[in-house]
């Protein structure tokens, strides 16, 4: 197993149609892992202090997350690209 | 659990396919103390925990409305919000000091179902992918512990210690354990955990 800065996680979230597709939310951002959680990538363009992520039940590649303040920002790919919703 | 579940321990981090970034924005503050963030089954519908309440939109986040709960606080504090992962109008929410509520109709009506749960302070809530109506909670009280349901919510019981560390989510993932069932992962404080949901 590997992947994950150690600190808390705040929030899980896992690809419905792919359960080894997994994300979490942390202080230091949102990770992805395609693999079960043995390894695990940071989402480079995403934001930091994450509390929550979310997978569309419907479009996978879509992802939402929701930062401690309140601000909700969406991945349509994965989690390569991050943008705020207004 | 606490000393069977294996810790996903840290290793260095790649950098995520940066491809062409887009600037995050920082939206209006509408939100304080997030804890929950999830679609229903049929993605018609993103619903948000915060210690405030839950919420829902319908505009994939762009638009709020509060959900009116009927317990006692007026803004009970939301730890988890649990969709039914077949029928869009089943959501489970975990609170803070109310247990656990359930809708059956999409956030018209809610009732409570903690027969059984050993405490009120519910800190996380996963559904089976494989079995709607089978739930774990983790509780907070005296003692940390992990609670099932194989029915809906109408009755729960104490089946495991729960992970080390404070629980801050909980979801049942669909990985076979080789030992009949599949996993339960919990976001803590000490790190992402798991362990086979065959208590």
């Amino acid at each position: 197993m590997g992947g994950l800065p150690t600190s808390t996680v705040n929030g899980f979230a896992v690809d419905p149609s792919n359960a080894k597709v997994m994300y979490v939310a942390m202080r230091d951002g949102i990770f992805r892992s395609d693999n079960g959680g043995w390894t695990w990538t940071a989402a480079a363009n995403g934001p930091k202090n994450v509390a929550a992520v979310a997978v569309n039940a419907k479009k996978p590649n879509e992802v939402y997350a929701v930062t401690m303040d309140g601000v909700i920002v969406r991945s349509p790919d994965g989690g390569a690209q991050w943008a705020a919703m207004r | 659990m606490t000393r069977r579940l294996t810790i996903i321990a840290a290793v260095a981090v790649a950098a995520y396919s940066p491809a062409t970034a887009e600037e995050v924005h920082q939206g209006p503050a509408a939100f304080e103390h997030v804890h929950a963030l999830a679609f229903d089954a049929a993605a018609r519908s993103l619903w948000l925990g915060a210690h405030a309440g839950v919420f829902r939109s319908e505009d994939g986040g762009r638009t709020w409305t509060k959900v009116t709960l009927p317990v006692k606080h007026d803004a009970p504090d939301i730890m988890g919000v649990t969709p039914d992962p077949r029928d869009a109008g089943v959501v489970y929410v975990a609170t803070h000091e109310a247990g656990v509520l359930k809708t059956t109709d999409g956030g018209r009506s809610w009732s409570e179902v903690n027969s059984g749960l050993g405490g009120h302070d519910v800190h996380g809530l996963a559904v089976d992918p494989n079995a709607a109506t089978k739930l774990h909670a983790l509780v907070r009280d005296k003692n940390q512990a992990v609670y099932r349901t194989t029915n809906g919510g109408q009755k729960w019981v104490r089946v495991d210690d729960g992970p080390g560390g404070e629980t801050k989510v909980l979801a049942s993932v669909n990985l076979a354990t080789g030992m009949g069932g599949i996993y339960l992962y919990a976001g803590t404080a000490d790190g992402l955990q798991r362990n086979p949901d065959c208590f």
